[in-house]
């Protein structure tokens, strides 16, 4: 089954599910995965804390989200995750705010809490990335725009 | 007629008050006749905003302004590539092979043709509605469609889970070919219900 990932959202699934989100800019994708029990789980974090402990999506931030989706991935069996990150872009020129490296950090900070090695990242830079999450191989294809008015597809 | 019927109607009535201004302006400033369809309004959800896209690879050009003062919200004008390419070739005068790789000449030409069109809507609304509103300056990007919405939303919403989306078609005449584009507004909860109470006020006075 295929299953659409929206703005911060997260879901924890297992083999041979395939988790897709789309338009990462400043958000940033986490693929968090247990190679042996090929249960995963895929999250859009949108910001990187949260104003308070009591907010209506928990999903859309880094600090709130993660423990959720590593919640509902040890309830399905998991217990022993890496995790691969994506996005953090900075998309549109003279913007302030790089919100998306602010992400990335947060991001890592909340995987180093719950000591999830990163096995592999594509963060930064100015082009958004859609990401599709293998439960079943553990691979995420990465879209973004390259060179020549293309989509190219690069694998981690 | 209940509220949302009654707010639809009414979104739609300024909309076509501040987009008439904002027709007049693009079309001078391309000297080509404009039209622009009527909008649809959607309610959508963060987590849906990805389902029912049509072409979410397709790679467009965008200039997004924010509104500030009685009214928030963020208004994006999306062109397709082709368009772009066109565009540019009309008003700036050379041909550009590679709209990811955009000049600054050019792309300051995309975030001016947002910022017209907005401004005059802007200015519309505002003296219809009798409310102060103001646009911020332009920022402009080049991506899929998918990560431009999004984007836009992300810089926008801050707390709320649900966007109002409008998405209309803008055509430029233009010998044979057609330019074309869509134009998103983005408002949330909050001041989608103060844009409903300063509506009220101007047809019922308060």
């Amino acid at each position: 089954m295929k299953k659409i990932i929206g703005i911060g959202e997260y879901f924890a699934s297992k083999s041979p599910d395939i988790l897709i989100t789309l338009g990462l800019g400043s958000c940033v994708g986490v693929c968090l995965w247990d190679k042996n029990k090929k249960v995963g789980g895929l999250i859009h974090v949108m910001l990187p804390k949260s104003p308070d402990k009591d907010v209506k999506k928990p999903g859309k931030y880094a600090d709130l989200g993660i423990p959720l989706l590593l919640k509902d991935l040890k309830d399905l069996g998991g217990t022993n995750f890496t995790a691969k990150i994506f996005g953090g872009a900075a998309m549109f020129k003279g913007s302030s705010m790089d919100v998306g490296k602010k992400n990335v950090l947060s991001v890592k900070e909340q995987l180093k809490k719950y000591g999830i090695r990163v096995a592999a990242e594509d963060t930064g830079g100015n082009r958004a990335r859609s990401i599709e999450f293998n439960l079943e191989s553990g691979e995420v294809m990465v879209k973004k725009v390259g060179g020549g008015e293309k989509v190219e597809i690069f694998k981690y | 007629m209940s509220n949302d019927d009654f707010f639809m109607s009414a979104f739609q009535e300024i909309t076509n008050i501040g987009m008439g201004n904002a027709v007049s302006s693009l079309s001078m400033m391309l000297n080509k006749k404009v039209d622009i369809s009527v909008p649809n309004l959607e309610i959508i959800k963060l987590s849906d905003i990805f389902l029912n896209m049509e072409e979410p690879d397709e790679i467009y050009a965008c200039s997004y302004v924010k509104m500030e003062g009685d009214l928030k919200s963020s208004l994006v004008f999306l062109i397709e590539k082709d368009s772009v390419k066109m565009l540019i070739k009309e008003s700036v005068g050379y041909e550009i092979q590679n709209i990811t790789e955009l000049d600054e000449m050019s792309s300051s030409m995309i975030g001016e043709l947002g910022n017209i069109m907005f401004g005059s809507y802007t200015s519309a609304i505002s003296q219809f509605l009798n409310i102060n509103l103001q646009v911020t300056p332009p920022q402009v990007a080049v991506d899929t469609f998918a990560s431009l919405i999004a984007e836009a939303i992300v810089m926008s919403i801050t707390f709320e889970d649900e966007v109002i989306l409008t998405e209309t078609e803008i055509q430029v005449e233009e010998w044979d070919k057609i330019i074309k584009g869509k134009i998103v507004f983005l408002i949330n909860e909050e001041n989608r219900n103060k844009l409903f109470d300063y509506v009220k006020k101007v047809f019922y006075g308060g």
